[in-house]
């Protein structure tokens, strides 16, 4: 046999040894494309639904985002180009075993999981934020030798006391978030500032197939405590039109392929076949004026291997059925009304390109919409339909496995909860009522609640 | 009890409040994992610095590092011995004697850090088996101790060995284990192991994978990869063969280090008890260098230190790393160039071998061993692996000794593969005119690969 087909028979024959010896999982979190394991390794695992013929473009795209990036020239001319301006050399930096990211705790620690988006008030031409005219739209801490990087961010925590019903007291924290040793100058005092983490990258594939009916029929339902919902519509490049929004915290991002080519440029500096041009402000001639890897960087083969492998990371199922506190916990759950916004039965629409991701029951605690969470959580930039108050629902699925995985909790856009209590805490606007009812909970109940929450 | 290095750098701290963190610039071609964790636990302790870290594979961090933009750089933090040397040689590093007073000279004969201080070594990764225990219990075999183990006929389709010319760690362990065991007894031992295996390269799943998916039972392949799989949940285990075979991670200040006083910082941090405990994460999982740290109570496993070793013997780097990419190019001629011509070689001199052991004929032993022992003959002789001309002859990446490039077909190397193709032929075509071969012994025990 030759070299390339024993590759091929290697890999079906791994796809067999993953597929043995599990067992059929209970609650599938992920319908078809859930994964058992309960290890460091949970959120990194090809979906069992992927057809074999597709698990070398799986390993491709595992490999690309797995990539430490480099600058131009180089001999590796398949992964050059990093920068000239950026954030971190890796896709995985800022999502370490595709979890989420984090914030920093100190003045003068540097952003490694998290990143500022940026702008101007107004309306850009595609409904779009407008980019800051000299810092754009995504403040880029890092630049290659030679190119001014636009500065450092500092985060500064206010921090203040919660106090539950039965006397518990919970420290909050706050970020303040200011740009120090702005490489152009002051940006004024019309700029608008997100601090954003990184995201978990899992069970994405799933939350694509969902499709625009069932999302506007979930904003369209009526919802107990006026909870509200709405759908964000973006622009997307590689289509060229307008998109109903699925991903980012605010549902900014409308299909994987935006998702990720916006991630390549915008926090390394790649340039793909749907973002050709490097991001450089025109302010900032060294940046326009620095060799590139190619254009564009990243080869339309590249990209799709990328966009697969996000498409079928499965997702960690549920272990909440052998146990009793988390069982009462999905109790309190309901009660408390966190379902209203946080949905835990989905299913998934026709997926244009994979047939094993359509009609899927789910369960990512989503509906994937926009919600006013209230002046707390407000980082008042608006984000397309999006106004500074509103946030995406972000799915529950696996976050029960984040302090092992991620090895430390960071929730909320920001990462400022470092507890799931503090998460709940925050939540105010339309889920005030459901906040309100975990403050007011017994001791017993709330500790269900997060023992619930943990077995996701 | 050798002396932690952490102290000797506080004196050096300097006043931080509202001024911009200092950088110290690293290349580096170690993984993200990695690099997140150092830097990390290095920012932490440091808050007034601030690293940047360029990536460059270590045949790509050559010519950058020689090159205008090398004088940017601080510090060069990778694993590749023979980049090290080279700058070395070339003056292009700083010697470092205080920092590398408190480590150790030696690992299991192979040199650790330079003799004159000019870089030193920041962690060791040993080569060994990644095994699947329950897929070994399934089959009743036993768990390999020794390379010598592998070569058994019992493993056949049963293990995974990394292809030297695509898989960057595997050409250093080649070379060591020729280096102990001899240039011809290593060729015979490698062929014959390599019998058994399929050869795997990487773009697909990790070597360890596909041992911890039971797709094969073992792999041969490097500790960390295998550390760190299994201290993250894989049902595997890591066995260190009887030959050790050490790679270990350099770490060298740049003469024209821009921030000279960040860098010994940062190479301190490496080399003190915080930065060699930060190997030992789940994610990283590579050998501290430190002793020390190997008669701790959450102390790896397996103390390399401890290993027994012929006494004197040495790994001798300097004339290793400029063989490694011949040592592949005869792999490749021996082995992966001649595909199944080579199992069907192993299939009739095991064939013969028990045919003759069966029937007690000393004589016809002897003659199975000579055909053996022609058969595997290598293309070059252990003279000619050291010789310029060979590395010229084989062009690309050997003249210089890099070992990460795919193969490039050379006339040389077309021109052995002929010739071993040769080699095999006649030595099946004796094997069949000795008579003990049965008349259909290809088609019997066709184990697929
Ligand atoms: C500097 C840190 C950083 C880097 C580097 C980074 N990301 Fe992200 N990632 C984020 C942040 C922050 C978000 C949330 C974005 C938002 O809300 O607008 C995110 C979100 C995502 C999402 C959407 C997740 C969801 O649930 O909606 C995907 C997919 C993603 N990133 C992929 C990538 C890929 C691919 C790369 C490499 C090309 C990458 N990221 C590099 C920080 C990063
Ligand atoms: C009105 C809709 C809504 C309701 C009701 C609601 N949530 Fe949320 N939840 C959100 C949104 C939106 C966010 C993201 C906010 C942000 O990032 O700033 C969020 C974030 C979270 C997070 C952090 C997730 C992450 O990935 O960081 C947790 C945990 C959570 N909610 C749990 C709950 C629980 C428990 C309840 C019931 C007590 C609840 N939520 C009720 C909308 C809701």
């Amino acid at each position: 046999m030759n070299l390339v087909l024993r590759a091929v028979a290697a890999i079906a024959l791994l796809l067999c040894g993953l597929a043995h010896g599990r067992e059929p999982s209970v609650p599938a979190a992920g319908g078809s494309s859930t994964t058992t394991l309960e290890s460091r390794e949970a959120y990194s695992q090809p979906s069992q639904a992927l057809p074999p013929a597709l698990l070398a473009g799986f390993f491709a795209g595992r490999s690309l985002f797995r990539q430490v990036w480099i600058i131009a020239p180089a001999l590796d001319g398949e992964v050059d180009g990093l920068g000239p301006t950026f954030n971190r050399a890796s896709c995985l930096a800022c999502h370490l075993k595709n979890g989420r990211g984090g914030a920093p705790e100190s003045h003068e620690e540097p952003l490694r999981g998290m990143l500022v988006r940026l702008s101007v008030p107004g309306i850009g031409p595609h409904g779009g934020p407008v980019p800051h005219p000299v810092y754009g739209d995504q403040f880029n801490d890092a630049a290659i030798p030679g190119v001014q990087r636009e500065g450092r961010v500092a985060i500064d925590w206010i921090r203040h006391d919660e106090v539950l019903a039965d006397g518990t007291i919970v420290e909050l924290r706050r970020p303040v978030v200011s740009l120090a040793e702005p490489g152009f100058g002051p940006p004024g005092d019309d700029i608008l500032l997100s601090p954003r983490i990184g995201a978990p990258v899992f069970g994405l594939g799933l939350l694509e197939a969902v499709s625009e009916k069932t999302m506007r029929e979930l904003a369209a339902r009526a919802k107990p405590d006026g909870v509200r919902g709405r759908v964000n519509e973006v622009w997307d490049h590689s289509l060229g039109r307008t998109v109903i929004g699925r991903f980012g915290w605010k549902a900014n991002a409308g299909t994987l392929r935006q998702q990720i080519a916006s991630a390549l440029l915008g926090d390394l500096g790649i340039t793909s076949t749907v973002l050709e041009r490097e991001n450089c402000p025109p302010a900032q001639r060294a940046c326009a004026d620095a060799v590139n890897g190619g254009t564009p960087e990243l080869s339309e083969a590249q990209l799709q291997a990328m966009v697969l492998y996000h498409q079928a990371l499965s997702v960690p199922a549920a272990r909440t059925h052998d146990d009793p506190a988390a069982l009462r916990g999905e109790q309190v759950f309901h009660r408390a009304g966190c379902g209203s916004c946080h949905l835990p039965q989905l299913t998934t629409g026709t997926h244009e390109q994979h047939a094993w991701l359509s009609h899927q029951p789910i369960a990512p605690y989503s509906d994937l919409l926009l919600h006013d969470m209230g002046e707390g959580l407000a980082d008042d930039r608006p984000d397309y339909l999006a106004s500074g108050r509103e946030w995406r629902t972000p799915p529950l699925w696996g976050i029960g496995l984040t302090a092992l995985i991620s090895e430390r909790e960071s929730y909320l856009h920001d990462g400022r909860a470092r507890s799931l209590i503090e998460a709940i805490l925050w939540h105010g606007g339309e889920a005030q009522a459901a906040r309100e009812r975990v403050r007011a909970l017994p001791a017993a109940e709330r500790e269900d609640l997060l023992r619930f929450l943990r077995s996701l | 009890m050798m002396r932690w290095l952490g102290a000797l750098v506080l004196s050096c701290i300097c006043t931080f409040g509202a001024h911009a963190a200092q950088r110290v610039v690293v290349v580096t071609s170690y993984a993200q994992e990695v690099i997140s964790r150092m830097e990390a636990e290095f920012t932490r302790a440091n808050t007034d610095l601030a690293l940047d870290v360029i990536w460059r594979m270590p045949r790509d961090a050559m010519p950058y590092l020689e090159s205008e933009a090398g004088k940017t750089v601080d510090v060069y933090w990778a694993a590749s011995g023979r980049n090290f040397a080279d700058l070395a040689e070339q003056g292009l590093f700083a010697a470092q004697p205080d920092l590398a007073a408190a480590l150790p000279a030696t690992l299991a004969g192979f040199e650790l850090s330079d003799q004159k201080a000019r870089y030193m070594a920041s962690e060791v990764a040993l080569y060994g088996f990644a095994i699947n225990p329950e897929y070994l219990a399934r089959r009743g075999l036993p768990e390999p101790a020794s390379w010598r183990d592998l070569a058994d006929s019992r493993y056949r389709g049963h293990l995974l060995f990394p292809l030297p010319s695509r898989v960057g760690f595997a050409p250093l362990m080649i070379e060591a284990l020729l280096q102990r065991m001899g240039w011809t007894g290593g060729w015979a031992l490698l062929s014959e192991i390599a019998s058994n295996a399929r050869l795997w390269s990487p773009g697909g799943a990790f070597i360890t994978e596909e041992v911890a998916a039971a797709s094969k039972g073992v792999a041969v392949t490097i500790d960390f990869f295998a550390a760190s799989a299994i201290a993250n949940g894989a049902p595997m285990r890591f066995v260190y063969p009887d030959v050790l075979a050490v790679s270990p991670g350099h770490v060298g200040i740049l003469r024209n280090a821009p921030n000279a006083q960040g860098a010994r910082r940062f190479v301190a941090f490496l080399l003190s008890e915080a930065g060699q405990r930060a190997l030992l994460h789940p994610d990283v999982r590579k050998l501290p260098v430190h002793p020390d740290l190997f008669k701790e109570a959450d102390a790896p496993a397996f103390d390399p230190y401890a290993a027994p070793l012929p006494a004197g013997w040495r790994y001798d780097a300097r004339r290793g790393a400029v063989r490694l990419a011949v040592d592949s190019a005869v792999f490749d001629a021996l082995i992966t160039a001649q595909g199944a011509a080579h199992a069907r070689l192993w299939q009739a001199l095991r064939a013969a071998r028990s045919a003759a052991l069966a029937r007690g004929d000393a004589a016809a032993l002897s003659l199975v061993a000579r055909v053996q022992a022609s058969a595997l003959r290598p293309p070059i002789d252990e003279a000619q692996s050291h010789s310029p001309e060979i590395r010229e002859g084989l062009g690309g990446r050997a003249v210089r000794g890099g070992t990460e490039a795919p193969p490039e077909a050379s006339a040389l190397s077309t021109q052995w593969q002929s010739a071993i193709a040769r080699q095999y032929a006649d030595a099946v075509a004796r094997l069949e005119a000795s008579g003990l071969l049965a008349e259909d012994w290809s088609s019997q025990a066709g184990v697929k690969q």
